[in-house]
């Protein structure tokens, strides 16, 4: 069943479609109106939020990452408009709670919404029409690409999703310094290697960081800017190509200061979080709200398919 | 060779080469007893690093012997560090490899197996050292004399019993190298400092082991070293003067703020100063210019400054007053308040893109600046960012070449040239630009005399301006007539140089 | 161990620059270029790259992890065993082998990533092709700046690309001739 669309209604469709655009926007004018400086982009080092003190910072870190671990697949699971809406509520929910800034919340909502328009743009005037499916026809297109509903609907339920699970990296990630995070991620079985790389490969990305600042500035003094030209890329090569011998370089003097002060392959780790009650109750508490969108779901379901009967 | 009770460590008959055929030792033989303080010192290349790396173990031992506490070493092809030796290297950052500093000191403790006392000791270490308030931060936001505090006390966190530095002074002006000289001088066990400084060696060491092309050129006791001067210099020994205390106090009210070229002046209505008429224009001239960080701190306050074509000024002052952020200030690169002239015309928006035409700037870490694979690319990438054309390019690249005394260095690749060479060849790529004025950061840091020696003549003979920023006052003063002293962000002095 | 995580830390930073080419500006991945430089080690390389996006904001969810790894680390493996096969220690070659390296794991990244949302339902067709579309711009640059990277690499530090230590051309003339002189004063 096709409708065909006036003017004003398909733009205000092509607007909803456009709209996770709105979120790079948002997030340039709220947050990075200076202008930028050097050719790396500063990260906000995570040490800056850890000493928040909420419902999330004063949980146990490893029930903390494994229930939010758990609340991310469950929401992969979705399948309905609402239950993913009450998902997003839900992760929009933690990260208020928790405190922390919606600057670095907006970065990563900001960070896949190029992949999110593409979806949603893509999904519904692709793919193979049923026979009884609804369809819309927009007035600046040919009638031959109708938007599909049931694509919009997908792509709606993906955007969503994804935009729910990208928040709840804020509460699970960012609530405690990176080394009590990561110890969380031990608890509930990373091997302890992995961590070790992290810490270690965190540490010297703002070194890196630095030194790729001056470099650039080196260059910059003489006059450099990136033009899309040949001597441009050769200039950008050598650049990388100078980073990377410096970081092999540095590897093994840090390899060697590791090894005089005694280090033997595994990083030492002293102090331990006992896991009290009051985490516990933290966790049931969290995991009935984190299933709660299914189980309505199920109900929703349920209940409609009653109804048809 | 006796081996007694007393010695701590020692070598005899000891050679070392590295992969590539390059002979570092050939038969070093010396004993340390315990408690005694060493001065390891010799020109760069004469094998100093290699032969600290070899006494702590890291360095596979090839030929000869090595005695610690008494006991032959045994040899070892993988690094195997000695217990009880400290070991610390030139750059802070490859020790400072947690994510707070707070854990990296308490990192060896907690490998000596210290258990829950290596936080209350690492805390107890950093308060000695003056960081104690930093202990939750991570070393990134620490500056380099901090993060090289940081590494000494991480160093000395596990109490070795013979100590290892590499140039701990280096980089640091006078103020934090005193207060590096402090911790060590409260350090009892046996200390080998490799370095150029010749008072900070002579104040905590009394015997000096030097070192040339690989073997042992002298081994005596300080003072005899000290009473040859003429020797001192061939022997890798700096004379870094200190900053002396008067310099730095605030000077009387006469000449209190504005220090430039104008002896006498005015405002005009525009609040510029008024031209005082016949005198020449300045090149460069800075009228009440400020500069503040992002966030909100005052870096520069107040600068009047000017500079005349051809003039060659020093600007001293300590680590953390401004130097680097003037500098940058005016080759355009960041932008702050008040008024900058260039040739008389005013600073702002486009014209500031386009300074670096007319500044070049050679930074303290030469490696910053060097890029490319091999020293005429290196030198020409200016000139071809002016879009001179090939001929043009080369020539200037041969004349800057020549100027530094690298003539024939085209091919070669700058990542394997010593250090004197890099520092160089990075005035080299910044002088084919044949700009006004030359900006040099600390130009003597790291290099041994006989490197600051060509360095010496070869800035004795450029035509261009230069700004000259460094601690090492015997420099300034042999090559600048004037100087500019800035102490918190004010220019406190700008004339001739002060008598020491 | 500790040595891969420093220097991963740098391929991170090298994928925060953006390179420019025409208009715009691109990104770049680097897969092919990793596996060039740490062998099978690239892998686990990228991976640690991935995660520490995931805490630094730029990334978005951890669900994705996974497929991502896959995306990324098997073509960075393909292609350090392509480069070592392919190059032969003459320059020529080891620039075009570590260009076609670079270019061809940005490619197959693409096609990976083509593949993964193909597979979640033949609605996903139009989008897979247009994912792949959307890389081809990434890829003739990572092409580019492989070449000049390898190239960079070959002059100054070839035991990064596990080619054996050349010394400086100049340098070795002059040890030569000092060697040569020596044995004639001697003589």
């Amino acid at each position: 069943m096709n409708t065909a669309l006036s003017w004003p209604e398909s733009l205000l469709v092509l607007a909803v479609l456009l709209a996770p655009l709105l979120l790079p926007l948002l997030y340039f004018i709220l947050y990075r109106r200076g202008r930028r400086e050097g050719l790396v982009a500063p990260i906000v080092s995570l040490a800056e939020m850890a000493g928040g003190d909420s419902f999330f910072h004063r949980w146990h870190t490893g029930l903390k990452v494994g229930c939010l671990l758990i609340t991310c697949f469950l929401f992969v699971t979705l399948r309905t408009i609402p239950g993913c809406l009450a998902g997003l509520a839900i992760a929009a929910l933690a990260v208020t709670v928790s405190g922390l800034s919606w600057r670095r919340s907006l970065a990563r909502l900001a960070a896949m919404s190029g992949f999110l328009t593409l979806l949603i743009v893509m999904l519904p005037f692709s793919g193979v029409m049923q026979a009884d499916e609804k369809s819309f026809s927009l007035a600046f297109l040919p009638a031959a690409l109708p938007l599909r509903l049931s694509g919009l609907h997908t792509a709606s339920l993906i955007v969503f999703k994804a935009m729910a699970i990208a928040l709840l990296m804020e509460p699970m990630l960012a609530t405690a310094s990176l080394a009590a995070t990561l110890r969380g991620f031990r608890q509930i079985g990373v091997p302890v290697a992995l961590t070790q790389m992290i810490l270690l490969c965190h540490r010297y990305i703002f070194v890196f960081q630095q030194e790729a600042a001056r470099m650039w500035r080196g260059m910059r003094v003489r006059g450099f800017t990136a033009r899309g030209d040949w001597a441009s890329l050769t200039a950008i090569g050598n650049f990388l190509g100078m980073l990377f011998v410096s970081s092999f370089e540095r590897t093994q003097r840090v390899y060697e200061a590791m090894l005089c002060r005694g280090f033997t392959g595994e990083m030492p780790e002293i102090g331990s979080e006992p896991i009290k009650r009051h985490d516990i109750g933290k966790a049931v508490f969290w995991l009935i709200l984190a299933v709660a969108p299914l189980v309505a779901e199920r109900f929703l379901h349920d209940f409609t398919q009653f109804f048809h009967k | 060779m006796t081996v007694d009770g007393q010695n701590h460590i020692g070598c005899a008959g000891l050679r070392f080469h590295y992969p590539d055929g390059a002979q570092a030792i050939s038969d070093v033989a010396f004993s340390l007893r315990q408690g005694e303080r060493v001065a390891l010192v010799g020109r760069n290349g004469s094998g100093k690093s290699t032969l600290m790396r070899l006494l702590c173990g890291l360095l596979p031992c090839q030929d000869g012997e090595i005695f610690y506490r008494g006991e032959p070493v045994a040899k070892n092809t993988a690094p195997a560090p000695l217990v009880g030796v400290g070991i610390l290297f030139q750059d802070p950052d490859d020790h400072l490899f947690c994510n707070t500093i707070l854990e990296d000191v308490a990192f060896g403790p907690l490998n000596q197996g210290k258990g829950i006392e290596s936080h209350s000791l690492a805390l107890s270490w950093l308060k000695k050292v003056g960081l104690a308030e930093k202990a939750a931060s991570p070393p990134h936001f620490l500056s380099h004399g901090q993060k090289k505090r940081a590494a000494l006390a991480a160093v000395l966190a596990m109490e070795p019993e013979l100590l290892l530095l590499d140039e701990p002074a280096a980089g640091l002006d006078p103020v934090q190298t005193e207060a590096i000289a402090a911790i060590l001088a409260e350090y009892r066990g046996t200390l080998v400092i490799i370095d150029h400084d010749l008072p900070f060696l002579a104040r905590l060491c009394e015997r000096a082991i030097v070192l040339s092309d690989g073997a042992i050129g002298h081994d005596e006791p300080m003072a005899s070293l000290m009473r040859h001067p003429h020797s001192l210099r061939e022997h890798g020994l700096d004379f870094s003067f200190r900053l002396s205390d008067d310099l730095v106090t605030e000077r009387s009210a006469s000449q209190k703020n504005h220090h430039h070229y104008q002896p006498r002046h005015g405002h005009s209505d525009d609040k510029n100063h008024r031209n005082g008429g016949e005198e020449i224009m300045p090149l460069l001239e800075l009228q009440h210019f400020s500069y503040r960080y992002p966030d909100g701190t005052l870096v520069l306050a107040d600068i009047n400054l000017g500079i005349q074509a051809g003039e060659r000024v020093a600007l001293i002052g300590e680590n953390g007053a401004g130097k680097s952020t003037l500098a940058a200030c005016l080759l355009g690169l960041r932008q702050g308040s008040g008024q900058y002239f260039h040739h008389g015309g005013e600073v702002g928006g486009k014209n500031r893109r386009q300074l670096w035409r007319h500044i070049g700037m050679v930074f303290q870490n030469s490696a910053d600046q060097l890029f490319c694979p091999s020293c005429f690319e290196e030198v020409a990438f200016g000139p071809s960012q002016m879009r001179l054309g090939k001929e043009e390019t080369a020539r200037r690249v041969a004349s800057a070449l020549a100027a530094v005394r690298l003539t024939g260095y085209e091919e070669r690749v700058p990542l394997h040239l010593s250090g004197g060479e890099r520092k160089r060849l990075a005035i080299a790529s910044v002088l084919s630009m044949e700009p006004e004025l030359l900006i040099l950061d600390e130009p003597t840091a790291g290099l041994d005399p006989a490197s600051q020696e060509i360095l010496l003549r070869v800035l004795e003979n450029i035509p261009a301006a230069f700004i000259l920023i460094t601690h090492d006052l015997f420099f300034a003063r042999y090559l600048c007539p004037s100087a500019v002293v800035l102490h918190h962000g004010k220019i406190i002095h700008d004339g001739a140089h002060v008598m020491m | 161990m500790p040595k891969i995580a420093v220097v991963t830390s740098a391929f991170f930073i090298a994928s925060l620059i953006s390179v420019p080419m025409g208009p715009t500006s691109v990104h770049l991945l680097l897969p092919g270029i990793v596996g060039v430089l740490l062998g099978p080690a690239a892998f686990l390389s990228i991976a640690v790259g991935l995660i520490l996006q995931c805490f630094l904001f730029q990334f978005g969810g951890i669900t994705a992890l996974g497929a991502n790894a896959l995306m990324m680390g098997v073509p960075a493996l393909i292609c350090a065993a392509l480069f070592r096969v392919l190059q032969n220690g003459d320059r020529r070659r080891v620039v075009w082998s570590g260009a076609l390296a670079g270019g061809l794991g940005t490619a197959l990244a693409a096609i990976f990533l083509a593949l993964f949302l193909a597979t979640a339902g033949d609605n996903f067709f139009a989008v897979a092709k247009l994912a792949l579309a959307a890389h081809v711009p990434v890829v003739i640059i990572e092409t580019l700046v492989s070449a000049m990277v390898v190239s960079f690499l070959f002059r100054v530090k070839p035991e990064l690309l596990s080619l054996p230590r050349r010394e400086d051309a100049v340098a070795v003339k002059e040890k030569l001739e000092a060697e040569a002189k020596e044995s004639e004063s001697s003589s």
